[in-house]
């Protein structure tokens, strides 16, 4: 519960990370839909929520011409209707679409799904696809983490204490670069993934000339597949390869079994996403 | 614990309300402006029973602390009803059957509301997703979505001035 909890709203940077520094219990609370869940069924103990909505540091989706930056605070509403995701970066606006449900999604914010660092966070596979960087400020000055080094376990981050994350930064993909995303669930809304997938390929000459693939919720971090990634590359994407590729996905992945499904079924869910990820680019790209 | 005024509106009305950090918009609107249409159900953004407008987007109230909600706009279920009549959307639910025990209703309502507001003319599919967060035990959910669609279908027609009470989308 909160009772005892104090609530700030800090106005400047300095202010946020030098209360996070400086308390032990402090928490960064933005859409809230994470935290203050974890907090009101005792799960977090909290002695200060350090609500950071008000930093124009953590604000807007820009576009800067060969990259595009998203501030922490972006909403996942507000991702899938920023013309510059769609038309640059729709993988990363499809799995912001599948999140949760509308009320969530007009709370749940891009920084808060990265910083909760959930296996199955619904932001991992696509930022890791499109090569994301994640800009982080605080008591220690800026610096900036490849994606593939901010996840650290479940629930845990790359973040030093005293230290935000103010954005993600993507580079612009070349323009022929395919995404999908996809992901499993029990149900259609409100059900975290039992595996997510994102996949992008580049086809040239009617062969992959760069292929990624990144899955979710089957070890304690998203991660790359560089296994299925090279059976991609320098071959067409036939039928076979796809299945070659979606079985290759499978080596690295480590499940496990939970109340929503076992670690074979999860297994067994990356091999069928990871061909339907493909499926859905080779028939685009014809 | 701090006490801290903060001001907001509500249903259009202006309001000054003391809180503290552990009191979610939820308890401010039912506890503090005694507005109990709010229903809480799951209390941790689940059901979608305690959903209000706020800012012109559907929330979960659950999880909106009371300091968040400082400066916004919310509206309520009983910001739909003009001089104690039913908007044309309320109607709808009643005349569709698609209230039974009608815990989920309010929250149910303020979604759909939200999406007639940007969508005048969803299709099925629209209504679905938008209704997903907003759990219902009783009906089904088919009489919820007619009741949806109906609404959008009689102020597409420019129906709602002839019904009773009713002057706009919701």
């Amino acid at each position: 519960m909160l009772s005892g909890t104090e609530y700030v709203r800090p106005s400047t940077m300095d202010e946020a990370s030098g209360l996070l520094a400086n308390d032990e219990g402090a928490v960064v609370l933005a859409g809230g839909t994470d935290v203050l869940v974890a907090a009101f069924a005792g799960r977090m103990s909290v002695s200060t929520l350090v609500d950071v909505s008000s930093l124009p540091e953590l604000k807007g989706v820009e576009d800067w011409g060969d990259c595009v930056w998203i501030g922490a605070l972006t909403t996942m509403t507000k991702l899938c209707a920023s013309d510059v995701v769609n038309r640059v970066l729709p993988g990363l606006g499809s799995a912001a679409a599948a999140m949760g449900c509308w009320q969530v999604r007009n709370r749940a914010t891009i920084g808060g799904n990265l910083c909760n660092a959930s296996p199955s966070a619904e932001m991992g596979p696509p930022l890791l696809v499109y090569e994301a960087a994640v800009d982080l400020d605080g008591v220690g000055g800026k610096r900036r983490l490849p994606i593939s080094e901010f996840f650290k376990g479940p629930g845990e981050t790359a973040l030093a204490k005293g230290e935000l994350v103010t954005g993600i930064r993507i580079p612009k993909p070349d323009a022929g670069l395919r995404v999908a995303y996809v992901r499993r669930a029990l149900r259609r809304s409100m059900d975290i993934p039992l595996v997510n997938v994102a996949v992008g390929v580049q086809m040239g000459d009617g062969v992959g000339v760069d292929a990624r693939v990144a899955l979710g919720a089957v070890a304690p971090v998203p991660f790359r597949v560089p296994v299925a990634e090279e059976i991609l590359v320098g071959r067409p994407l036939t039928d076979s390869v796809i299945q070659e590729a979606a079985e290759g996905a499978c080596c690295p992945a480590r499940p496990i079994t939970d109340v929503r499904a076992t670690a074979e079924y999860r297994l067994a869910m990356v091999e069928v996403l990871v061909r339907r990820a493909l499926i859905q680019l080779a028939e685009e790209s014809v | 614990m701090r006490k801290q005024l903060i001001t907001l509106t509500v249903n259009g009305d202006r309001c000054e309300v003391a809180v503290t950090p552990d009191m979610r918009l939820l308890d401010l609107i039912r506890d503090e402006l005694e507005l109990k249409g709010t229903k809480e159900g799951c209390g941790e953004g689940e059901c979608g029973a305690c959903t209000v407008i706020m800012n012109g987007l559907p929330v979960n109230a659950c999880l909106v602390l009371a300091p968040q909600a400082a400066e916004a706009d919310i509206v309520t279920i009983e910001g739909l009803t003009t001089n104690g009549t039913m908007s044309l959307l309320q109607r709808q639910f009643l005349d569709n059957g698609a209230v039974q025990c009608g815990f989920c209703s309010p929250g149910m309502i303020m979604t759909a509301k939200a999406l007639l507001d940007d969508n005048p003319a969803p299709s099925e599919d629209d209504v679905r997703d938008a209704l997903s967060g907003n759990l219902c035990r009783c009906t089904g959910y088919e009489k919820i979505v007619d009741a949806v669609l109906v609404t959008a279908a009689l102020v597409g027609q420019g129906s709602a001035e002839s019904v009773p009470g009713e002057g706009g989308a919701a």
